[in-house]
């Protein structure tokens, strides 16, 4: 468990850091575009590019966000439950989650797979861009990973409730 | 079983997930979307879709509009211009009676002009707002109220995540949206400012006058409110003569907000750091949940219940605007209940076709779904906005915010009406003017 906690932490922070230079990046890129159109010289790749950063800064981000719990949780009718219940519930849903994010995280991957296969390039810049696509099912793999620590915690009694 | 039925059960088992499971909003939208599309097609067929729609949301262009809108919000809260924002009103309003309330609700609304949140609103307000209140010993109920009441103009007025999701989701320009949304945020927060006067006038002890300040307190405590007031001139400017895209425009102003930061030297490398991992984490938790309401929407769009409920309603033998309340009431029922948020883009799929076949402008329909959407967060059990500032003021009951906050809610209800008696006049005279 100690273990697993301490990978989950340096993924954390290494998709942490990712995130942030990325989202930084992408201020930077569609900022100066803005100043490069105002002297007639725009940048034509920026709009791919600002969209392939967005994609990295959402699934470097996943982990993160499910650790932090930010996650939107309806818990009207289940604030009432007993803390015993209400580790069981949140058992089951993190397992749901493992099982269905590990599922997307492969579905994904293995989609880009097939780009990286088929030589697929991007339509104005011309570049291969199946290395962001493998970031977002890197992403989601993180999650999953999140998430069975958070399964853990709930089965071992360490922590696992919501608290934003 | 008919299609538009299995759209019904896949309604009826996310709200069941969602209410009885704990699993997030987004992350149920997201699985109960998947296995309804595996029931209506097959599950070859969702696991082609789901990799592909996941990766067309992330890389979507118009999407990379929310973390820079969430990232400059985030450098004025960390950078303390909450606190300049707040005293600078203060001067101006604080000798009134119920000043302090006003101020709040003056400064939630500056506030609001670079920040597209409510909890970033709420959060940031009540520690300047709260405290000042009490040393005045202001009534805890317009204490809190008040705060609670004004943070909710964080998603109202632009740039307001709620629009860009609406636009970005229905198809509309981000321009024209908050174009569109001028007129509507003054309104209510005249609204919710009459309210604190009307607060005051049955109950004076409420709200005690402040000492007034001179003029020339009030012009020195100008300065820092230029700063947002620039921040958010150049965000509506670029939107308006549409020379650049609502990311450009809130890329440059976060390059500016960050930059006037740093030049008055408001932002400590902890607060820029925080500014970030709060922008990467909100950011991720929007993203989910539009992915989820995406794929949700799949699994509706396959079953056909949206285009069929539509074309049912409009059989029905009941004019136009009792429809539109309707509506309107599930979305303050689904605001109780659960994010607004989260409920809109769930309610999206079926009630915008629906309101589509009846006539209305889509513009003027997310103004109001903006406002109802916004009253949410103060609306029991669940309002956002309440729990923050009972959170953040400690020694305030829930209870006692959420009574607060209720006096405010006849202004959000006025508001709507308002927008439907001229739709013109409220929305689309600023909206029509975007190119």
């Amino acid at each position: 468990m100690e273990i697993l906690e301490k990978i989950r932490n340096l993924f954390d922070k290494a998709f942490l850091f990712l995130g942030g230079v990325a989202v930084l990046a992408l201020m930077t890129l569609a900022t100066g575009n803005v100043c490069l159109r105002i002297f007639g010289m725009p940048y034509r790749g920026a709009y791919e590019l600002v969209s392939f950063l967005g994609a990295v800064v959402t699934a470097f981000a996943l982990g993160y966000t499910q650790r932090r719990k930010s996650h939107i949780v309806v818990d009207i009718l289940t604030e009432t439950f007993s803390e015993g219940r209400k580790r069981i519930l949140d058992g089951i849903s993190y397992l749901m989650g493992v099982l269905f994010f590990a599922i997307i995280s492969w579905v994904i991957f293995r989609w880009g797979m097939r780009i990286a296969a088929s030589g697929e390039v991007s339509e104005t810049l011309k570049i291969a861009y199946y290395p962001f696509i493998y970031c977002v099912a890197l992403g989601f793999a993180f999650l999953c990973l999140t998430l069975i620590m958070d399964f853990l915690s709930a089965l071992l009694k360490k922590g696992g409730n919501p608290a934003s | 079983m008919s299609g538009p039925i299995v759209g019904v059960i896949g309604i009826f088992v996310m709200f069941a997930v969602l209410f009885l499971l704990r699993i997030p909003a987004a992350f149920t939208m997201m699985l109960v979307g998947f296995l309804g599309v595996t029931y209506v097609t097959s599950f070859k067929a969702a696991l082609g879709m789901i990799g592909p729609d996941l990766w067309n949301i992330f890389s979507n262009y118009g999407l990379t509009v929310i973390p820079m809108f969430i990232l400059v919000g985030e450098f004025v809260h960390y950078g303390g211009y909450n606190n300049s924002l707040y005293y600078a009103t203060y001067r101006w309003f604080g000798h009134y009676k119920g000043g302090l309330a006003i101020t709040t609700i003056m400064a939630c609304a500056a506030f609001s002009a670079i920040s597209g949140s409510n909890t970033a609103t709420a959060a940031t307000m009540s520690s300047v707002a709260i405290p000042e209140m009490k040393k005045y010993k202001y009534h805890p109920m317009l204490n809190a109220g008040s705060v609670a009441a004004g943070a909710t103009l964080g998603v109202l007025i632009p740039p307001s995540i709620v629009l860009v999701v609406y636009g970005l989701y229905t198809g509309q320009s981000i321009g024209k949206l908050f174009f569109g949304n001028v007129i509507p945020s003054a309104i209510l927060t005249v609204l919710i400012a009459a309210t604190v006067f009307y607060i005051c006038f049955r109950h004076p002890e409420w709200g005690p006058k402040g000492p007034k300040s001179t003029w020339r307190e009030r012009m020195k405590a100008l300065p820092e409110i230029i700063d947002i007031l620039i921040l958010f001139a150049i965000i509506m400017y670029a939107l308006f003569t549409g020379v650049v895209t609502a990311t450009e425009a809130a890329a440059a102003s976060c390059a500016l907000g960050l930059a006037i930061c740093l030049i008055r030297k408001k932002l400590t490398w902890k607060g820029f750091i925080a500014s970030i991992s709060d922008t990467l984490r909100i950011s991720c938790l929007v993203f989910m949940i539009v992915a989820g309401a995406t794929i949700f929407g799949r699994f509706l769009a396959l079953t056909r219940l949206p285009f069929e409920a539509a074309s049912w309603i409009s059989t029905l033998d009941l004019p136009n605007w009792v429809l539109l309340w309707i509506v309107l009431i599930c979305y303050i029922i689904g605001g109780c209940v659960m994010d607004a948020l989260a409920f809109l883009l769930i309610s999206l799929p079926i009630f915008f076709p629906l309101v589509m076949a009846m006539g209305y402008d889509p513009i003027w329909f997310g103004q109001v779904v903006c406002i109802v959407t916004t009253m949410g967060a103060i609306m029991p059990p669940i309002g956002i906005c309440c729990y923050i500032v009972a959170g953040m003021a400690k020694d305030i009951p829930l209870g006692t915010v959420f009574r607060g906050s209720m006096y405010y809610i006849p202004a959000y209800l006025i508001s709507m009406a308002i927008l439907m008696l001229s739709p013109y006049w409220t929305v689309l005279v600023l909206s029509n003017l975007v190119k």
